[in-house]
């Protein structure tokens, strides 16, 4: 061990007496001590810092230090990179994305076999790629694409974002569209390290996330600090959920869905009531609903059953998204969220909610009904009358729902 | 631009690939009946072939480091300190000879890379405690020179290019002087191909000659790490492929006449009605939606003269010797580059041939081309681009009469010659890029160039013939080299063939992991160890200051360390100190929830 320190102290020596660059590397500057716990979470809250301020981030990859990078073409460099097991853990994503653009300067390296490779240089022409319209020349984008190299380049953008993708959208865009990609591909052995992460990336306060006492409660705080979620989550069936109320509605993990949970739907907000958003639904007449005095369901929902608005003449058809799926007990106050028409998708398209209270005056459009959900049916037009048919009102379609 | 979700009960992660492809393809030709969507789902196809038993025996970790007994990282950081010291040292010899501008001279080799010279100076003016032969010093012969070569004029040419710029200046023709099509052998099909590709194209011969380009330099695609000691970046990854049309080779009589004389009958036709249509088809006439995996079944692409039945080895050996020997001749020719492609390629004897000396040809063509003061010239750029064209709808994949299903059945190594020729294709399309890339180059909105012309009409849009089968054939040969299921379900076709290429040691065992995440770095903590350099290394764990790095933090700064020149590792926290910071992969959690808190 001294041979190496001496080796590198010989070479500060060559460097003119001055004092020779310095270092950070998680191991040796984050404290280990038990007794040290909190400067361990504040070493956790400086790394948006550590990272953005390094004059250089070396990444050091067993399997990149093998490579020639002088000699190997884009796309071999793009595969290894893309392989590599760096790209494959969680906590290396903030530390390559702070790295790059910070400052507008470049300065993410890859360690390979005769040196340091300047990632910003292969990525270098993402953005412009980005941007182009279909008038602009865009060489650069069709030499990437000769290169058979643009495939790697943009995923590789996707999986390594700058500081400015994550927190500069692009229009229509939700941050958590960015993060999806980001993360996606990416493990860590601890779920409650993916909230942290992420708020560190897109600069907001870590703090919160890490005085929560339990992996549930950092993700509270995580949608908390989020504010707008895509509502494209209240349609994910097979996810796991929190389990607190009011965020029963909460992805636990926010890659459990599919990558299109988070493509250009309205964004929610969420705040310490559930989760605030606008859909036209459907509220069954209380007296379908059949509950015996302590309040329990006589009844479930068919799984082929009719829907009836006699005010406004509606009618359709209902059933469950597959035979076996969970049976949805008939509350008094059951209502439907519609998935919005114009996203299409595979069933379920509507969430059957228990309407659980009301906020605002009764029959106001602004009234906002505050539920639950309950389970998930698929809806479609009516072709002939099944029975048995349920009434019920549409609502405007600009309702506003609470999601506990 | 198609981003619109397939409802086709893909599962998501297949969505994101196609996703991924769809962004890519809109900057290839616009939709079309095999292009779009429709090119996603080879990729798909090629799942079906998907393998899912690994049964893999892992050696041990390489060691790839030396056996001296320290963690892991620390070679890395020695050498990039090492560099980063060695970069100091030379700025301070360059500042000590201000009026040599040349330093590529006193820039070993390996160390030439210019963007890092310009950073790591970054690092030193940065830092408050700086070298002191440094303070004050402009390092702009290395820093200012840019390592984007696609500016106006900051490529480092040929010595040619340097040695006789007068002559650049009046030596461009304008596309006036030298109409004559193809070789002297070229048919009356050609010629007919050759007018209607002018034709098509509003520029021709009639137009009155542009503004010349003020210089005509070669600007290497693979720039970063350009520069005059170290040759140009490959463009492609080199790989063997036998040498299959042995038996009749190609014959230099003429490219666009091979066929004919040699008993095939074409049965396809480039239509070339607009200068941005891909080869056989036209992008106007071809509608938004061309419905996913679709195979459109056509008719046969070749047969032969004595109508005997063609073989999917008959076609590879035929293909080989037209596409590949009779391409790259044709386009030599035209560039006026003089080269014996065979002699190039192909060593006495052999069965087999490297695909390697395709790397820099592009360039080989282009100083050809200035050398004929053909640089930038339209008329050349058109002949070159109708090979290209012709080559590319060769290659449309070739289907079994009325049924969706592909012809011919390749094996592994007839299949790289499809991926060969793919390569040459691309490679003439860099070529073109290079002539539209000379400075002063102007193109009008007909003739295309300026709206990714070389793209679209050369990029295979859809099923490409032999290339599906070689994905399928790579994405095995991935999974039984014990590549990740995460890694290969990324892949796209091309990515595939590219990656089983690649020599990987074998880090880790990825028979259990999934088609998204991969668990092969899931590391209990309990059981993590920290490695060594010399894995029968039993030195102690090297820590820092425990004391000093909480006092650091409990005021708000970041702790970072230096080797001090007792050999010690000295915490300091002062703002501004220039400090690399390490990014590594930590195979347990620093951050838990339950260290935390």
């Amino acid at each position: 061990m001294r041979a190496y320190i001496a080796d590198l102290s010989e070479i500060h020596d060559r460097g003119s007496g001055s004092r020779p660059v310095g270092f950070w590397i998680d191991t040796l500057c984050i404290p280990v001590a038990p007794s040290a716990a909190e400067y361990r979470r504040k070493a956790i809250q400086l790394l948006g810092k550590t990272f953005s301020e390094a004059n250089a981030v070396l990444v050091l990859d067993r399997e990149l230090e093998i490579v020639d990078s002088f000699t190997t073409t884009f796309v071999e460099i793009g595969l290894r990179i893309l392989c590599s097991g760096w790209l494959k853990r969680l906590w290396t994503l903030q530390e390559a994305t702070l790295a790059s653009e910070a400052h507008g300067e470049e300065k993410l390296y890859f360690q390979m076999r005769d040196g340091p490779f300047l990632y910003q240089k292969y990525d270098r022409d993402r953005q412009s790629t980005w941007t182009t319209d279909n008038k602009t020349s865009e060489v650069q984008s069709e030499e990437r694409h000769l290169l058979f190299d643009f495939g790697v380049m943009v995923e590789l953008g996707a999986q390594i974002p700058s500081v400015r993708a994550m927190r500069v959208m692009r229009k229509g865009w939700s941050p958590f569209r960015v993060i999806y990609s980001a993360v996606e591909y990416r493990s860590t052995s601890k779920a409650e390290d993916v909230p942290v992460c992420v708020a560190s990336l897109l600069g907001l306060d870590v703090s919160t996330i890490l005085s929560a006492e339990t992996t549930e409660q950092r993700m509270v705080n995580f949608y908390l600090l989020m504010r707008e979620v895509p509502s494209g989550v209240l349609w994910c069936h097979q996810a796991q959920k929190l389990s607190t109320p009011p965020f029963r509605w909460a992805l636990s993990s926010i890659t459990d869905c599919p990558a299109t949970t988070y493509w250009d739907w309205a964004n929610g907000i969420c705040d310490v009531d559930g989760l605030h958003v606008r859909y036209s639904g459907f509220v069954f007449a209380q007296d379908e609903g059949k509950e015996t005095p302590d309040g329990m369901p006589e009844d479930v929902l068919p799984r082929f059953c009719t829907i009836a608005a006699p005010e406004t003449g509606d009618e359709l058809q209902l059933c469950w998204p597959t035979p076996t799926s969970p049976v949805i007990p008939m509350h008094r106050n059951l209502a439907l969220l519609f998935r919005p028409t114009e996203r299409n998708g595979k069933p379920p398209n509507v969430v059957v909610v228990v309407i659980e209270g009301t906020y605002g005056c009764e029959g106001d459009v602004e009234t906002e009904f505050v539920c639950k959900i309950v389970g998930y049916v698929n809806v479609y037009p009516r072709r002939h009358t099944q029975e048995p048919v349920f009434r019920g009102s549409m609502t405007s379609p600009n309702q506003r729902w609470r999601v506990t | 631009m198609y981003l619109g979700l397939p409802s086709d009960g893909l599962c998501y992660h297949k969505v994101r690939v196609r996703c991924r492809l769809a962004i890519s393809l809109a900057y290839a030709p616009p939709a079309s009946n095999t292009g779009g969507p429709a090119g996603l789902s080879s990729l798909a196809i090629s799942r079906l072939y998907h393998i899912p038993s690994r049964v893999l025996s892992f050696s041990s970790p390489t060691t790839l480091l030396s056996t001296e007994q320290m963690p892991r990282w620390w070679n890395s950081f020695r050498r990039f300190a090492h560099r980063l010291l060695g970069m100091l040292l030379h700025w301070s010899q360059v500042e000590g000879q201000p009026t040599e501008p040349d330093v590529s001279e006193q820039q070993p080799p390996q160390r030439a890379d210019r963007g890092i010279n310009s950073r790591l100076n970054t690092i030193t003016v940065l830092g408050s405690v700086g070298v002191e032969q440094q303070s004050g010093s402009q390092p702009a012969p290395l820093s200012a020179e840019a390592c984007n070569l696609f500016g106006s004029s900051t490529a480092v040419g040929s010595p040619s290019d340097t040695s006789a710029p007068d002559d650049d200046k009046h030596g461009l023709l304008p596309g006036l002087e030298n109409p004559q099509p193809g070789h002297g052998t070229s048919s009356t099909s050609a010629v007919t191909l050759m007018r209607k590709v002018a034709g098509s194209s509003s520029s021709g011969t009639s137009l009155p000659p542009r503004p010349l380009p003020a210089e005509a330099e070669f600007i290497s695609f693979t720039v970063p790490h350009y520069s005059p000691t170290i040759p140009s970046r490959p463009e492609f990854t080199p790989f063997t492929v036998p040498y299959l049309c042995a038996s009749s080779p190609y014959d230099r009589l003429g490219f666009w006449t091979y066929p004919q004389r040699h008993g095939w009958i074409v049965h396809i036709t480039d239509t070339a009605c607009h200068v941005l249509c891909p080869p056989g088809r036209c992008h106007q006439a071809l509608g938004e939606d061309s419905g996913e995996d679709a195979r459109e079944p056509n008719l046969p692409i070749f047969s032969r003269v004595d109508e005997t039945e063609v073989q999917a080895t008959d076609k590879a050996a035929f293909l080989q010797a037209w596409l590949f020997f009779g391409v790259l001749d044709e386009v030599s020719a035209l560039c006026g580059l003089e080269i014996d492609v065979g002699k190039e390629f192909l060593t006495p004897g052999r069965r087999s041939f490297s695909t390697a000396k395709l790397n820099g040809l592009s360039r080989r063509w282009f100083d050809a081309a200035k050398q004929m003061k053909r640089a930038g010239d339209k008329s050349l750029m058109e002949r070159v681009m109708s090979v290209a064209r012709h080559t590319r709808l060769m290659l449309t994949e070739e289907l079994k009469v009325d049924e969706d299903r592909r012809k011919f059945e390749y094996t592994y190594a007839e299949c790289r010659i499809f991926q060969s020729l793919e390569i040459v294709i691309h490679l003439i399309g860099l070529h073109l890029l290079s002539h539209a890339n000379v400075t002063g180059f102007t193109a009008t909105e007909e003739e295309g160039w300026g709206r990714e012309r070389v793209l679209k009409c050369l990029e295979a849009a859809g099923y490409s013939e032999g290339i599906d089968q070689l994905s399928s054939l790579a994405q095995y040969e991935l999974g039984e080299k014990g590549w990740c299921p995460s890694q290969i379900e990324l892949m796209a076709p091309h990515e595939l063939a590219f990656a089983s290429l690649l020599e990987r040691p074998r880090i880790r065992d990825h028979s259990g992991c999934e088609d998204r995440v991969c668990g092969a770095y899931q590391t209990d903590e309990k059981t993590y160890k920290t490695r060594h350099v010399n894995n029968e290394c039993q030195c102690a764990f090297v820590e820092a200051e425990s004391a000093l790095l909480v006092d650091a933090l409990a005021q708000g700064r970041v702790p970072k360390v230096i080797v001090t020149d007792q050999l010690e590792l000295e915490v300091f926290a002062e703002d501004g100190y220039p400090y690399i910071a390490l990014s590594h992969v930590c195979t347990f959690s620093m951050y838990s929830l339950s260290d935390c808190c």
